[in-house]
């Protein structure tokens, strides 16, 4: 009979107190937010072929990058096309951009018109960009097929000359852009 | 009206907000490609180096000097004038004939205006006896008029490419009893861009 009492008891305690916690309740919620620095391209350095004789057959310059922030990269030539390296030569060097952003995001870079032409007094010379090379010493991460980057990126190119081109100075562009993924 | 002017600037607001977002993930820039191609540098021989009738009497050396020719460069270089010339006697006592035709050899260079060049001329060189080459006359001293910055300019603004016009002198040596006769021979100019 004792027993059969305290179990009763014990079961009117446990409905009252369910009862009094459906009347009301708290916890602690979470928000946050975070301020990401915007992305931003600059061009430090032109891609710039130089000076150098077009032959009676067609050929080539091209600039090979080597990664290194302000060099020049590596110029050569194929087919009747002469490098001229005297001291009137003009600058060659490798093109560099600046790629700055926040810390440890990636991004993936675009030349639109990866190949386009250079105009001046002859006719147009085809320029194709070679694939990125980065210096891996910055702040952000490339991915998406692009080379481990961060924040400068040097590019080559590859300048068609046909046979006598025409001398003179010659010039052209390309959009270089760059998004985070 | 004064909600729709509010709704109006809401939505204004959410544009706004919306395109700097959009333009703070991407940023693209002009990059820009340049070449220049050269003309290729050539030389053309105008006339030769020609020290006239010389009389070997007991020997000795004659210079076609090209000094006080020139300049031949600037603004609007001209050809230099090489006829006569100075006939430069030294040791024995060989003469000339200075009414014979003489003058220093004459050169012009051609390529990419305003570019500099060196030039080079041959430390020495015999000339042949015409009939008998074993005769044998010894040049050396050569030399051209050309002492600062050789430069190639253009003759007419419009003109494609620049021109250097040069004189080159040497000395002739001629042995006393030397055989009478014509001699010749050719030396190698050369022209480079520094």
């Amino acid at each position: 009979m004792k027993k059969s009492f305290m179990l009763v008891a014990a079961a009117f305690l446990a409905f009252a107190g369910t009862a009094a916690a459906q009347n009301s309740a708290s916890t602690t919620g979470h928000a946050s937010a975070r301020v990401i620095l915007p992305i931003t391209i600059g061009e430090d350095q032109t891609l710039a072929f130089g000076g150098f004789f077009a032959g009676a057959t067609s050929g080539t310059v091209d600039i090979a990058t080597n990664g290194v922030s302000g060099a020049t990269g590596t110029r050569t030539s194929t087919g009747g096309v002469t490098l001229y390296t005297g001291s009137q030569a003009g600058a060659w060097h490798q093109n560099e951009f600046s790629i700055e952003g926040e810390i440890g995001f990636t991004y993936t870079t675009v030349i639109t018109n990866n190949t386009f032409n250079l105009t001046g007094p002859g006719s147009p010379m085809s320029c194709t960009m070679t694939a990125p090379v980065a210096n891996g010493g910055g702040s952000v991460t490339v991915v998406g097929g692009e080379s481990p980057d961060n924040d400068d990126v040097f590019r080559g190119g590859s300048l068609s000359v046909a046979a006598f081109q025409a001398s003179g100075s010659y010039a052209g562009t390309f959009t270089y852009a760059v998004a985070y993924n | 009206m004064k909600k729709v002017n509010q709704l109006f600037m809401l939505v204004a607001l959410l544009a706004g907000l919306s395109s700097a977002a959009i333009a703070q993930t991407t940023a693209s820039t002009s990059g820009h490609a340049s070449a220049r191609v050269i003309t290729a540098i050539g030389i053309q021989n105008v006339s030769p180096i020609n020290w006239g009738s010389l009389i070997p009497g007991s020997g000795g050396d004659a210079t076609q000097d090209v000094s006080g020719i020139g300049p031949v460069t600037g603004p609007t270089p001209q050809p230099p004038v090489t006829t006569g010339g100075v006939i430069a006697i030294a040791q024995g006592s060989m003469d000339a004939i200075h009414t014979s035709p003489r003058g220093p050899a004459t050169f012009y260079a051609y390529g990419e205006p305003n570019f500099t060049v060196a030039i080079t001329l041959p430390a020495m060189m015999d000339l042949h006896r015409i009939g008998n080459p074993g005769d044998i006359l010894h040049v050396d001293n050569f030399h051209h008029n050309n002492v600062g910055t050789a430069t190639l300019v253009k003759l007419v603004p419009s003109d494609a490419v620049g021109v250097l016009f040069f004189v080159v002198g040497a000395t002739v040596t001629v042995p006393a009893g030397s055989p009478r006769g014509w001699y010749d021979g050719d030396f190698q100019v050369s022209v480079a861009y520094n």
